[in-house]
């Protein structure tokens, strides 16, 4: 990227277990990618991919930043949690997997979709994590070159 | 004459309007600005919900009436009442009062909206049982619902129930019996739809059209029932709920519920004549009425996030109660639902009063259909260039750090996040805050200044505006471009350091009151900066240097030293 290309940058702090406030993320993403003119389909996985990963860090960590960054190619979410980490990341990706709790199942979450959601919804995703430390997630959407011209 | 501003349904009083903001923050869009006092609305943002209506205490708002009430022109003329204005009255007022008290204000005709709501049940019934549907089904028929969802919420509108209100349909059959009864040509019907709310009058100016329309006229409810309750007060009242074979159908669409309840027996009956037994599915369906626009918008956004799945329709109303809490109602929703509900329990439920193969013709007619397709309406981006509006919406980013965040209103918009929307978008100014306005005035160290002249002719700056203040003096330098950074840090009587020429430059010098500002690397002002600067006496310097050069030179010369 050269120096000069446009660049947004915007960070949120969010508690784990506060379900009132769980989607208020993904709504502000989902009204800042609309007022950039981006087309409907890509909002829309944007806005899946971060209600998805608010989600998980809402059901399993106790607190997160989360960062929306746009430049002229690409969004770039980036949900970086303190919380219990993810002991194995390919079961975890795996679609019904889910280690939530009864309670949390009640709630009609933790059904085993997060991840593998959020996979399908973005063009590459990288996902580290320590146990008893936390996860780092990174979403990426291209946004199509039409778009930037 | 008074002075009267209109937007779409909303007519602002200005002789009656005392600027005190209450509509504005009420509006549920955020569409309303106060601009030179008076209330301005943003009519892409506005959705018809009518809160400013029921927010205003000075009584300057009220919904507009279509001019084409001119109803002498018509040979005969049709009420359709809204369910609502049923319920209006004493409980020893009945519908078929109300219908009658109508009559004798001089229509012609006053018709009922049972035999389309009727159809429109049963045709709802019918596509709930096909299960061909993704996701809740949405109802349309509050047109505040419709505009919401076509402008914040888009993805939604294939969930919306594709089906034309019941009111557009009895009108239609109306006119097509009259015209077959009487000859009279169709422009001769005068149709009248009598509102529980603006949403509806918009809904009804925007469809007209001369041969697809429905309603020729629209009264809201409110401007029609004192006369009302003059013709029922010389009345010998009956108090009879309605004409003789109708069931609930109607009034099921006076408030919240009241349809869903109606749906929910169609289905029933619907399941149970489909003769295979299985009355299962009708068990399994689930209806969630809800109302009032913030836990509409709840139950939009869980909606749009792929949850409620296991709903199959959402009965979707703005105003409180449903329409009998409608902006443009008398009576207090409460008392009105009660009666509906009453009414509702003493009447037949539709499945009674319902011609199943008759209905069953009309809902394959394809009349039900919605006559206007509903397309999405975004608000539009900050820039139809997305490299500018990627620029835009970090300026914007940053104005809003700067901002008070009190959402105190002063500036004229109903939170600081809409200002620094509006500034980027050059529909206002910083120094509309005033806030900022009153922080900004910091006094700066007055020692080695330099008048701003000196300063130019030593450094070769083109003054290309504001050369009349060109004997400012000026106290230091501020190099930035980032507009809250300058709010922030550049006091009174500092020459400012650019590349930024667009218009918000002006507005930042003239809040912190600097001396003037300084254009580098060669960049001329934009046309409209300029006419500012000149407009409001700053001086705006260019020069081919770059930010370190004038500031370099400055600081050589000692300026503020």
């Amino acid at each position: 990227m050269t120096s000069n290309e446009p660049l947004f940058v915007r960070q949120f702090r969010f508690e784990g277990k506060d379900f009132a406030n769980a989607g208020s993320v993904s709504t502000e993403v989902k009204a800042i990618l609309r007022s950039l003119g981006l087309p409907a389909p890509l909002v829309r996985r944007a806005s899946i991919v971060s209600y998805e990963a608010e989600m998980n860090v809402v059901i399993y960590a106790s607190s997160c930043t989360a960062t929306l960054l746009v430049d002229l190619r690409r969004i770039v979410l980036t949900f970086d949690d303190r919380g219990p980490g993810i002991p194995d990341i390919g079961l975890a990706m795996q679609v019904g997997y889910s280690t939530a709790t009864q309670e949390i199942r009640e709630m009609g979450f933790g059904a085993g979709m997060g991840l593998p959601n959020i996979q399908r919804n973005s063009d590459s995703l990288d996902v580290r994590s320590t146990v008893g430390h936390g996860t780092r997630l990174e979403a990426v959407i291209l946004i199509p070159p039409e778009q930037a011209s | 004459m008074s002075a009267v501003e209109t937007y779409r349904s909303l007519r602002f009083n200005h002789d009656r309007c005392i600027g005190c903001m209450t509509c504005m923050r009420a509006c549920t869009a955020r569409s309303i600005r106060m601009k030179k006092g008076y209330p301005l609305v943003i009519q892409e943002k506005c959705i018809d919900c009518g809160e400013c209506i029921r927010s205003c205490r000075e009584n300057a708002i009220t919904s507009r009436t279509p001019q084409v009430v001119d109803l002498a022109r018509f040979e005969k003329i049709v009420a359709i009442p809204s369910s609502p204005l049923l319920v209006q009255f004493q409980p020893d007022v009945g519908p078929s009062d109300v219908a009658e008290a109508l009559r004798r204000l001089g229509f012609d005709e006053v018709v009922s909206l049972e035999q389309a709501c009727l159809a429109y049940l049963y045709s709802l019934a019918e596509l709930v049982l096909s299960r061909r549907f993704e996701g809740p089904l949405i109802t349309s028929h509050c047109p505040t619902v419709t505009r919401l969802i076509q402008t914040l919420y888009p993805d939604l509108l294939g969930n919306l129930v594709p089906r034309g209100p019941p009111r557009e349909l009895a009108a239609r059959w109306v006119r097509e019996r009259l015209v077959r009864q009487t000859g009279l040509a169709p422009d001769r019907i005068g149709i009248v739809y009598i509102s529980p709310c603006p949403s509806k009058i918009v809904d009804t100016m925007i469809h007209e059209s001369p041969d697809g329309g429905a309603m020729h006229a629209v009264l809201p409810i409110n401007e029609i029932y004192h006369e009302v309750l003059t013709a029922l007060s010389h009345m010998r009242l009956r108090g009879e709920l309605t004409r003789e074979g109708s069931s609930s159908a109607d009034l099921g669409w006076a408030f919240l519920g009241g349809m869903s309840r109606n749906l929910r027996r169609m289905v029933y009956a619907l399941d149970s004549r489909s003769g295979r037994g299985r009355k299962r599915k009708a068990d399994h369906t689930d209806y969630l009425p809800v109302a009032q626009l913030p836990s509409v918008r709840r139950v939009l956004d869980e909606i749009e996030k792929g949850r409620l799945q296991h709903v199959d329709l959402v009965e979707c109303m703005a105003c409180p109660e449903g329409c009998v809490g409608g902006s443009l109602v008398v009576d207090n929703p409460y008392p009105a639902r009660s009666k509906a509900i009453e009414y509702l329990r003493k009447l037949p439920p539709p499945e009674e009063r319902a011609d199943f193969p008759s209905l069953r013709t009309i809902a394959r007619s394809g009349e039900l259909q919605r006559k206007h397709d509903l397309v999405a309406s975004p608000l539009p981006p900050l820039d139809s260039d997305f490299r500018r509006s990627l620029l835009l919406a970090r300026e914007k980013e940053e104005l809003l750090s700067s901002l008070p965040g009190i959402d105190c209103g002063a500036c004229g918009a109903p939170t600081c996040a809409e200002l620094a929307d509006d500034v980027v978008r050059s529909l206002a100014s910083v120094g509309d805050c005033l806030v900022l306005a009153a922080r900004g005035t910091r006094t700066a160290r007055k020692e080695n200044t330099m008048k701003l002249a000196e300063v130019a002719s030593s450094l070769s700056l083109s003054p290309v505006s504001g050369r009349q203040h060109l004997d400012v003096e000026v106290a230091g330098c501020y190099v930035s471009d980032l507009l809250s950074d300058v709010i922030a840090h550049a006091a009174d009587g500092i020459l400012w350091i650019t590349l930024q020429t667009h218009l918000n430059v002006v507005a930042v010098a003239k809040l912190n009151n600097l001396a003037g500002i300084v254009l580098v690397n060669g960049r001329q002002p934009a046309a409209d900066t300029l006419a500012k600067a000149e407009e409001e006496g700053l001086p705006l310097l260019t020069t081919a240097l770059t930010a370190y050069q004038v500031a370099g030179r400055l600081y050589e010369l000692g300026v503020g030293k």
